[in-house]
């Protein structure tokens, strides 16, 4: 099944993706290093948020929360039970996966607009509880000294975390890849095509926007916790509307239901603002201003521009009539 | 015991005025325009700080800062329907969604470069002045607000079911393309409508100013728990978000005094979770599955 | 043998009783026709033997099993098929990915495995390119396989929505106005594809006010009228029913 968008060639892909793990190597300043894993941050939360605002169509707004849980999550199992980073990582996926289920399953019946509404609900409410339930949160203090990833007994410096995130940040791509091409993904462009005509023919659209939910919600979980591990420290600050709002941000610049959109999002949107420091208190009106004009002009987001095929939103502002 | 039940349930009526006037508003916005105006909240806060400006920056007096900030949020609520909403009228009703998100995290930031972070009050008309009913204690301010709240929510209805512009909205909640037909202009409408939301919104904020600390985030909460309360009363019903807000006010007080302030905002959205659920109608009983 | 038996079917959507106590039986192997003036509820029929909506009363009973609270996507599991009157393909997906989609939910391969591209789901993709690449062909848009649905020409379109109608394997195919907006040579094309279906064996339900189409392809009609059965017999008989003729009156179509 040939149904990949866009013109990507696999091995042109996997080719640069082993010259770029040559960057941890050559780079030296730590804080380039730091960028690089951030950039990977990033890259996995927004993957992760492309899979269903881009693939299945449905606009979440409480990726900032899922990627709070999975931090917390880590934070919290490493500090109490002594946990691996490693086994952290995946238990705080797991942990995101679940939590996800419910609001799914709460939200998911309704359209778009709703959706969103309902997960922004529980954006709020995730945060309210991790500023208020000081009990297990630790209130706005947050959580310190969470363990650092190590090999053995050994702490990974900058180059081992940068190579580290690299590859995860791969293999998070690699997974939303064999996700998109595979049933999963054919029933996601279908449910988003015409939700009734899909479910006609046998599609339970409801179990698969589910599905895709919480293995994003998962995703978005890992991501937290990589971000736990490697800067030792949980904040209800860090997990609030902005970053879910940042993450929208980046699948729209990046491209909407594409498989580099996530990386392209979050490249951008973790480089730009450093490399304009001096805006640095204008951030977040800068972000707002793009945010509307990008809904405005740009809906397909920059790698739209550079393909003839049509976004999410049909290629202009322009909305489609939907079959009833 | 009791007469701080009934304490709690007057101040929870003051502040339910306040969710009636900024709900109100927004419900007119939902219910017509068919929009999801995630930067209501933020015309809510701008009412405050307009007036804090026009008040201790340009000296006016209380009631010329409470008129100067309901023109000027009505006149910034305009605009920003002619350059956010006009453009995305016939997209996809995400786009709007989304679009309102990046204006109120606009408003939000550009507020706190303006203003600073630094809390602020606004000095009320009757200073601290207080009625006192045997062992309840009525503040003048929170009395002025439920006065204003009422006046303009009556105002507000009168536009609505005797003017010209309140059958033009009407009429385009029913059917946008029956009264474009019938020569009812949305293009002139719309404008209308912010205008009469940004109006509300404003006074809103200017009423607490004086009750309650200025902040750019004051805006967020009640903005969402505006939305919650349009689901709730039903979109487009000015009176069924009016009675909604003067529960919600109620309920969020009494929980305030007799269980936790510290959860008393989640109320709110789990409302809004719960109804969700029930009423899959979503909004103005439409079929959203 | 009954394949499908609808009940005293009622809807009532508030006021308006769309459908009033409708009973009829499907045959199997046989092409019924349903006819019936604009709002005589032949679609609602639909909608509510697929799951659509939901009976007020009555009960629809397929290869004897009640379909009642029964959603979409189950009762298309159980075997029934159906088309749209407004066509509702899948436009931004390739032609062949329109029918290939279709073929997932019966085919026992789990989304898991697919996903992670097991020999037996490796195998069981193999079977489906097969499947699709025989329906393309049957309906007669192979050539089209890789282009955009929303590309093709209308009468093609609503050939795709049949051939992934087919691909669900369904033991009842309900077309809803299959020759909607076609012209006389897209109409005869498709009169000779139900002739074709007919022959595989397929038990049919067509909603169609071409009546040369429905004369042509139908062994059986039925008619509706304000939700009720007005009339039941071969195409001669209905074709002189007074009462048939009286509900058309001043109607849109013209006997053959």
């Amino acid at each position: 099944m040939k149904a990949m968008k866009g013109n990507y060639k696999p091995v042109a892909i996997i080719t640069s993706f082993f010259l770029l793990l040559a960057l941890p190597v050559a780079l030296e300043s730590n804080y380039h290093l730091h960028l690089v894993i951030m950039v990977c941050i990033n890259t996995i939360l927004a993957s992760s948020l492309n899979l269903v605002l881009g693939y299945a169509g449905n606009a979440s707004l409480c990726h900032g929360a899922l990627y709070g849980i999975g931090a917390y999550t880590a934070a919290l199992v490493s500090t109490n039970l002594g946990l691996s980073p490693w086994v952290c990582m995946i238990i705080a996926g797991s942990v995101a996966g679940i939590l996800a289920l419910p609001v799914g399953l709460a939200s998911l019946p309704f359209r778009g607009v709703y959706f969103a509404v309902a997960t922004l609900g529980f954006q709020q409410i995730i945060n309210l509880v991790t500023v208020n339930w000081d009990k297990l949160t630790r209130g706005p203090m947050g959580i310190t000294n969470v363990p650092p990833f190590v090999v053995g007994s050994v702490p990974l410096g900058m180059k081992g975390l940068a190579t580290m995130s690299m590859v995860l940040a791969g293999f998070c791509v690699f997974s939303c890849w064999l996700i998109v091409r595979s049933r999963i993904g054919a029933e996601l462009r279908a449910i988003r095509d015409n939700e009734i005509a899909a479910r006609s023919v046998g599609i339970n659209s409801f179990w698969v926007k589910n599905l895709i939910f919480c293995i994003s919600a998962a995703m978005a979980g890992v991501a937290g916790s990589i971000f736990a591990h490697y800067t030792g420290f949980v904040s209800p600050d860090s997990f609030t509307i902005n970053v879910s709002v940042t993450s929208v941000i980046m699948v729209l610049a990046g491209g909407i239901g594409t498989l580099g959109g996530g990386a392209l999002g979050a490249l951008l949107l973790t480089l730009l603002p450093e490399m304009m420091r001096f805006l640095q208190d204008y951030r977040m009106v800068l972000y707002g201003i793009s945010l509307v004009a990008m809904i405005i002009y740009l809906p397909n987001g920059i790698i739209g521009l550079l393909s003839y095929r049509n976004g999410l939103f049909g290629g202009s502002s322009r909305g489609e009539e939907e079959g009833a | 015991m009791f007469s701080i039940f009934i304490q709690l349930i007057v101040n929870g009526i003051a502040a339910g005025g306040i969710y009636a006037l900024a709900a109100s508003g927004l419900t007119l916005i939902t219910g017509v325009l068919n929009l999801i105006n995630f930067a209501h909240g933020e015309l809510y806060m701008l009412g405050a700080y307009f007036a804090l400006s026009a008040f201790v920056g340009m000296n006016f007096g209380f009631w010329s800062s409470l008129f100067a900030s309901m023109i000027g949020v009505g006149l910034l609520a305009v605009s920003i329907e002619r350059l956010v909403f006009r453009p995305l009228r016939y997209a996809p009703p995400i786009n709007p969604l989304l679009a309102s998100l990046g204006v109120s995290i606009f408003l939000q930031n550009a507020s706190l470069l303006i203003w600073k972070a630094r809390p602020q009050r606004l000095e009320g008309v009757f200073a601290d002045s207080i009625i006192q009913l045997g062992d309840i204690r009525i503040s003048m301010q929170r009395l002025l607000v439920v006065i204003v709240a009422i006046s303009l929510i009556i105002l507000l209805q009168f536009i609505i079911k005797k003017t010209w512009l309140g059958f033009g909205i009407r009429a385009i909640s029913q059917d946008l393309t029956a009264s474009s037909l019938m020569g009812v202009n949305i293009e002139k409408i719309a404008p209308a409508t912010f205008m009469l939301a940004g109006i509300l919104a404003g006074a809103a904020g200017t009423l607490v100013g004086p009750i309650f600390i200025l902040q750019p985030t004051m805006g967020a909460l009640v903005g969402l728990k505006a939305f919650v309360l349009v689901i709730v009363g039903g979109a487009g019903n000015v009176a069924g978000a009016t009675i909604a807000g003067v529960i919600l006010g109620i309920v969020e007080n009494l929980m305030d005094g007799f269980v936790s302030s510290k959860y008393k905002d989640v109320i709110a959205f789990l409302v809004l979770i719960f109804v969700l659920f029930v009423k899959r109608e979503g909004l103005a009983g439409r079929d959203v599955s | 043998m009954t394949v499908l038996q609808v009940k005293d079917l009622t809807k009532k959507f508030g006021g308006v009783t769309a459908l009033d106590a409708l009973s009829f039986e499907v045959q199997k192997g046989e092409t019924l026709g349903l006819i019936g003036p604009n709002g005589s509820g032949k679609t609602t029929c639909f909608n509510v033997i697929t799951g659509i909506f939901p009976a007020t009363s009555g009960d629809v009973i397929f290869q004897g099993r009640s379909l009642n609270k029964k959603s979409v996507h189950e009762i298309n599991l159980s075997g029934i098929a159906r088309t749209f009157q407004n066509l509702k393909i899948f436009p931004r997906m390739t032609v062949w990915d329109n029918v290939l989609v279709a073929r997932f939910a019966k085919s026992g391969n789990p989304r898991w495995k697919d996903a992670l591209c097991f020999p037996s789901s490796l195998q069981d993709r193999k079977k489906a390119a097969a499947e699709v690449e025989s329906i393309l062909d049957f309906v007669g848009l192979s050539r089209f396989a890789p282009m955009e649905a929303e590309s093709l020409p209308y009468g093609h379109k609503r050939k795709l929505e049949i051939g992934r109608a087919l691909a669900t394997k369904p033991e009842l195919l309900l077309l809803d106005e299959p020759a909607a907006g076609m012209n006389t040579q897209e109409t005869e094309s498709l009169l000779d594809l139900l002739e074709k279906l007919h022959d595989t064996g397929l038990t049919m339900v067509v909603i169609e006010h071409d009546m040369r189409l429905i004369m042509g392809v139908s062994s059986r009609i039925i008619v509706l009228n304000y939700g009720q059965l007005l009339a039941e017999g071969s195409p001669e008989e209905i074709r002189n029913t007074s009462s048939v003729i009286e509900a058309y009156l001043g109607g849109e179509t013209q006997y053959a």
